[in-house]
């Protein structure tokens, strides 16, 4: 048994993507499991790597209305608080967890019902075979009790179970969502407040969820949108640029800013702070100006990634979004296919 | 930027202070209307007397030229964000409603009401300054709070702590929203943080700032702007809301709504590098290279004007 690996009695794997229900659910994700080993490989590109944890006490922050969020947890974590219990978004890096449930303790003693992941991202799921193995879900050291319903896009079951080169699963049985979707949008009530799950394709990846909690007013983004990084975009696991660009557009139709372009609906970004939608909006025109400017270079003046980098075709942000994880050359470099024209097709062949 | 640099605009700032400052040795009362030089008028009658902004007028009103950045002490991250801009911005649904951060606003139109809230001892525990155009009022806390966690959201006002030195009164203001430092397009960064100086000296409050952008800007940049002791009060509803600015003081809130009937969706107006058309527009006019317009921290000092000459 692995460290990730628990004693709670787990559904199989493809029972707990489908809730336990689903037998065509289950066979649809076979044949996606299958089809996805026949794909040729693909050039290796830069992924965004993982962005440093402070030691000590993690952050814990009032959002508005029975949202928090978990700051400093290799990812902010949001958690929708209430009589029924949480609601976690994200569970954090791996090795964390034992200081997210310290901070959740900070704001209530009720259980963990459900944790959504927002993508595949190791920020994202890294504490599930931790906190998911919680019996009861309880912060309060129960032995029995209710399972935690691990809620996420197919897509991030489907990679969750993967085998590494030791021929093991990528993360252990007791990581993986234990309740697929498969629809556009899923939604559930807890707490008494409305909560959407909405799959945004090929953005971070090929499984990323907003969720937006309706009451509260809250959005969280997940790897869609950071205040620390360029758009994320990990082209490994199904992401695009131009996929990012368009969730942050449905973010912005999705919030709604209180008088004069403040506050309204708050944001629980993927990294850094609380943001509302004029940070969001800051956002999107970076990454719209950025890509036309790529746009121009790659497509049209056709340079090589060489040139482009030479362009600096970020300049205007460099320093605000460029990171060790994450520099301006890692994302130039894993963009710059999605620009690239076609190559010419050889004469006669049609 | 060399070694006398800093001295240099050490000197300024406080030459400055010296002169506004007075004979003023203990807190001043700040609390009160400030209106603009001209007394009576405000923003929403300028089209009968345009007098009331004697102070750097033309800036303040209708707003400086495209790619006017002279005195601006850009780097060039910050002069190529600026050279984005297109004012078409300004009619995307999420960009109508967005008000003048601090970095900005004292130089924008505005009358200001000053108000304290004492505590049981009378002592103040913040001001607030209000009436700055689109109003990002800002609460200047004087009670020894520390400044959020860097977590926390970002304001157009920003979260500002004060003290007085002698009869000034010093904040700093930090967690500002990005936004400008000229309504041209001259950006400034959500890392800014911006240090002001209210000094009252007899009937005029004289507000000083200086913005720090380490992203954008390689020295700091210092603005200020008089206002005059207004006790019949100010037209502050004047810089509320758009329908206000016409001059019609009803109630309105100001939401995201469309200005233009055939913009497509999500469209965000920008000038792409070497696009902008308006490089050299104003440099022509005044007789100056393009570069000049471009800014850079030499263009802040009189010896740049040597340089343009030879």
């Amino acid at each position: 048994m692995t460290p990730f690996q628990n004693a709670r009695t787990s559904p199989t794997p493809l029972a707990r993507l489908t809730g336990g229900a689903g037998t065509m659910a289950a066979i649809l994700l076979a044949t996606a499991i299958g089809l996805a080993a026949q794909a040729p490989a693909q050039t290796p590109r830069p992924v965004p790597g993982d962005p440093p944890i402070p030691a000590g006490e993690l952050e814990v922050l009032k959002v508005q209305g029975n949202v928090w969020m978990i700051a400093g947890a290799g990812g902010n974590i949001a958690a929708q608080v209430g009589e029924q219990g949480v609601v976690l978004v994200d569970t954090g890096a791996a090795g964390v967890s034992d200081r997210v449930l310290a901070a959740l303790r900070t704001i209530t003693d009720r259980p963990i019902r459900y944790i959504i992941n927002t993508s595949v991202a190791p920020q994202r799921v890294g504490g599930n075979a931790v906190i998911a193995a919680l019996p009861g879900g309880s912060l309060a050291g129960a032995e029995r009790g209710a399972i935690i319903s691990v809620i996420a896009q197919e897509n991030v079951y489907a990679k969750m179970s993967r085998t590494g080169p030791d021929g093991q699963p990528l993360y252990p049985v007791a990581a993986w969502p234990s309740d697929g979707y498969y629809a556009p949008q899923r939604g559930l009530i807890f707490n008494g407040e409305a909560i959407d799950i909405i799959h945004v394709p090929g953005a971070f990846s090929d499984g990323d969820s907003l969720v937006y909690f309706r009451g509260s007013n809250v959005l969280v983004s997940g790897n869609v949108f950071t205040t620390t990084h360029f758009p994320l975009v990990n082209r490994s696991e199904g992401g695009t640029f131009a996929g990012s660009l368009e969730a942050l557009n449905r973010m912005l139709d999705i919030t709604v800013p209180d008088d004069l372009a403040e506050g309204g609906t708050y944001v629980v970004p993927g990294y850094g702070r609380i943001s509302d939608e004029a940070d969001l909006v800051e956002y999107r025109d970076m990454a719209t100006i950025v890509r036309d400017r790529l746009r121009k270079l790659v497509t049209t003046e056709r340079m090589t990634l060489a040139q482009v980098k030479e362009a600096h075709p970020l300049l205007g942000w460099e320093g605000r979004y460029g990171r060790p994880e994450w520099t301006v050359d890692m994302f130039i470099e894993a963009v710059f296919d999605e620009f690239a024209p076609a190559p010419a097709r050889p004469a006669g062949r049609r | 930027m060399s070694a006398r640099q800093p001295v240099t605009l050490s000197c300024l700032v406080a030459l400055l202070l010296a002169a506004t400052a007075g004979t003023a040795a203990a807190q001043a009362d700040i609390v009160g209307y400030w209106g603009q030089p001209g007394q009576g008028v405000s923003f929403a009658q300028r089209g009968r007397n345009n007098t009331n902004y004697n102070e750097d007028a033309h800036e303040r009103q209708e707003g400086p030229l495209l790619v006017d950045y002279l005195g601006v002490p850009l780097n060039e991250e910050g002069r190529s964000r600026a050279l984005t801009y297109d004012s078409a911005l300004l009619g995307v649904p999420e960009h109508v409603c967005m008000r003048h951060p601090s970095t900005y606003s004292f130089w924008g139109p505005a009358q200001l009401r000053i108000a304290a809230e004492l505590d049981a001892n009378l002592d103040v525990v913040h001001y607030t300054v209000g009436g700055t155009f689109r109003r990002a009022d800002r609460t200047i806390w004087m009670d020894g709070r520390p400044h959020p966690s860097a977590y926390a959201p970002h304001t157009w006002a920003g979260f500002t702590t004060g003290r007085w030195e002698g009869g000034t009164l010093i904040t700093t203001t930090t967690h500002i929203k990005w936004g400008w430092i000229r309504r041209n397009g001259v950006p400034s960064s959500d890392q800014a943080t911006v240090t002001t100086y209210y000094t009252r000296n007899g009937d005029i409050l004289t507000i000083t700032w200086i913005v720090y952008d380490p992203l954008y800007l390689t020295e700091p940049y210092i603005k200020s702007a008089d206002f005059i002791a207004n006790p019949g009060g100010v037209n502050v509803a004047a810089f509320d809301v758009e329908p206000a600015d016409q001059g019609n003081n009803f109630f309105a809130l100001c939401f995201p709504r469309e200005e233009i009937a055939t913009q497509e969706r999500h469209v965000v107006p920008h000038y792409l590098p070497g696009e902008n058309p308006f490089v050299g527009e104003h440099a022509g006019a005044l007789g100056v290279p393009a570069e000049a317009t471009l800014g850079g921290a030499e263009t802040m000092y009189p010896e740049y004007k040597d340089r343009l000459t030879r």
